[in-house]
């Protein structure tokens, strides 16, 4: 018995860093799910309560009624539908990885796709932040919160493509040996 | 470790290694009594309350987990049912505070236990009864620690039972839930564990709660990441573990009888358990929660003795009754349980740790030194 350290049965150095990676798929995966949940229903809250930090004021003057507020609904159920459903399917197809039950290679450019929408979105936001879009300018609290919402589900995501890149990388190596 | 080990499976031990059947029941009671010698029981009877082995539910639910609630827990749970493997551990970039309770982690054939086996030395069957005890514990305890702690003890969804099935194993993952009432169905793979709780002092983190009871079923075979292995996996074969323990026990127990000159680590006496392996591996393997009447009935074949059932209020009269408590049953079972405690708690504190409180060395008459 090795003093100091307990006994492990395995000293398997690829399999422990694959065990790691697939652990990192597991816990960014729920959180990304987590992440797509929270961004459809903030979304959704925003438009009911205050679509006029989400929409330009021309749109916002023009809604009157219940017609109008479904109508802007139905608009953004038609982008945000989808979008939850990407988050969702990343998320999942993540954590079944780490759970080491089925692996699906064309997440990844879903993870890509992903993470550059959340790049582009800090650019934007950094665009309404410094005056070239105007519209949102009043918000400035809202943008920066925005931006570092952003900032963590793309390096969350970045992370994600590395570990399920990595796993690829090790296992090969693994079945090499 | 349960009663069936701890009662019934001691005695079995105790029997073996020569003594008699009355000494058996002694060693075995108070093998058992480890895990019911509480705060809420010392009050009962008018004891001192320093001498708990053991901590009910509803007193780790009331317990505040500031520093001394938390030496309070570690005194106790490291030294009757976690003993630490090793108090001076390494660990390249560990922080001090995750490093000391890395030292706490409880694993088989430690220096503590030796020094547990030797103090209960001509200190009568109580003393052997609780040495059993720790004993026992370190082979179904390994790898978690006697204290608090999220980044320890904490276990997660990659838990795998490890079945037999006909000439080789099968596995499945274990469904943990937290419903405290509900039993454990080894049938299906449902077991009870303490909830997920990130607060690293929480008491739902302390010892093996996260993994249920599954380390304490002698059937039981799993493979698991633990919080502090750094992903590296450990395979548990509980069967194997349980039998290990019993031969331990044995020759523990010949070397508090006096027929073994020293008690050393790594030694089993595997000679006196043969007659009788076969017998207690088949025990051992089968999937059953609670093992007492496979235990008792073996106990009863091995010393033709009939064994009375654990029960609680045995010694409880003889000694609120007794102008001289400390010569009780239960008065002896207190010393021998301060003395172990108190000998943990001061290698605890003499490796630079405060987990388990401050131990005062003070000169005692007799020339030596008091811990």
């Amino acid at each position: 018995m090795k003093k100091g350290v307990p006994v492990i049965e395995e000293k398997n150095e690829i399999t422990r860093k694959i065990r790691r990676y697939r652990n990192t798929l597991y816990i960014t995966g729920s959180g990304i799910s987590a992440l797509g949940l929270w961004s459809a229903l903030r979304l959704v809250l925003g438009l009911m309560i205050s679509p006029q930090t989400l929409l330009t004021p021309e749109i916002t003057e023009n809604i009157s009624g219940i017609v109008g507020v479904l109508v802007v609904l139905v608009a953004f159920a038609l982008v945000i539908a989808p979008l939850l459903g990407l988050y969702l399917f990343v998320g999942k197809k993540a954590r079944e990885e780490g759970l080491g039950k089925k692996k699906n290679s064309f997440y990844i450019a879903l993870i890509v796709l992903l993470a550059s929408l959340h790049i582009f979105s800090i650019i934007y936001c950094f665009m309404g932040l410094i005056g070239i879009i105007p519209f949102m300018q009043d918000s400035i609290i809202g943008l920066i919160v925005s931006m570092i919402v952003d900032a963590t589900a793309a390096v969350t995501l970045g992370e994600m493509c590395m570990s399920a890149v990595m796993i690829r990388i090790y296992e090969k190596k693994n079945t090499g040996n | 470790m349960q009663k069936d080990f701890h009662y019934y499976a001691t005695y079995c031990a105790a029997y073996l290694a020569g003594y008699t059947h009355n000494e058996c029941m002694d060693i075995c009671y108070s093998a058992q009594l480890v895990d019911h010698c509480s705060a809420t029981l010392l009050r009962k009877i008018k004891g001192p309350v320093e001498a708990a082995t053991t901590q009910l539910q509803l007193e780790l639910m009331d317990i505040r987990t500031d520093i001394a609630g938390l030496q309070d827990i570690t005194r106790i749970w490291a030294s009757f049912h976690f003993l630490p493997f090793d108090l001076y551990a390494e660990r390249k970039w560990a922080p001090k505070m995750y490093l000391k309770k890395y030292r706490l982690i409880c694993n088989t054939n430690s220096d503590l236990l030796v020094e547990t086996v030797k103090l209960a030395k001509d200190k009568g069957t109580q003393a052997a009864g609780i040495a059993m005890h720790v004993l026992a514990d370190t082979w179904a305890h390994r790898y978690f620690a006697g204290t608090p702690s999220f980044v320890i003890n904490n276990t997660n969804y990659y838990f795998y039972e490890i079945i037999p099935d006909g000439d080789g194993f099968t596995e499945r993952p274990v469904k943990f839930i937290h419903n405290p009432s509900a039993p454990d169905d080894h049938e299906n793979g449902i077991y009870v564990n303490s909830l997920h709780q990130n607060s690293e002092t929480s008491v739902m983190n302390l010892g093996h709660g996260r993994a249920g009871h599954l380390p304490d079923y002698s059937y039981a075979r799993y493979r698991y990441l633990p919080a502090w292995g750094d992903y590296e996996e450990i395979v548990k074969d509980n069967p194997s573990d349980y039998m290990n323990a019993f031969c331990q026990m044995i020759y523990a127990l010949k070397y508090l009888h006096g027929e073994e000159p020293s008690f050393e680590k790594n030694r089993y006496d595997t000679e006196a358990v043969e007659p009788w392996r076969e017998k207690i591996k088949v025990i051992l393997e089968k999937r059953q929660t609670d093992a007492c009447e496979d235990w008792k009935k073996l106990a009863e074949e091995m010393s033709g003795n009939e064994i009375e059932d654990f029960d609680i209020g045995k010694y409880q009269s003889e000694y609120t009754d007794s102008g001289d408590r400390d010569s009780t049953y239960l008065g002896r079972f207190i010393a021998a349980a301060i003395a172990q405690k108190s000998m943990v708690t001061y290698h605890i504190y003499k490796s630079g740790s405060k987990l388990a409180g401050v131990s005062i060395t003070k000169k005692s008459r007799k020339g030596g030194s008091d811990k």
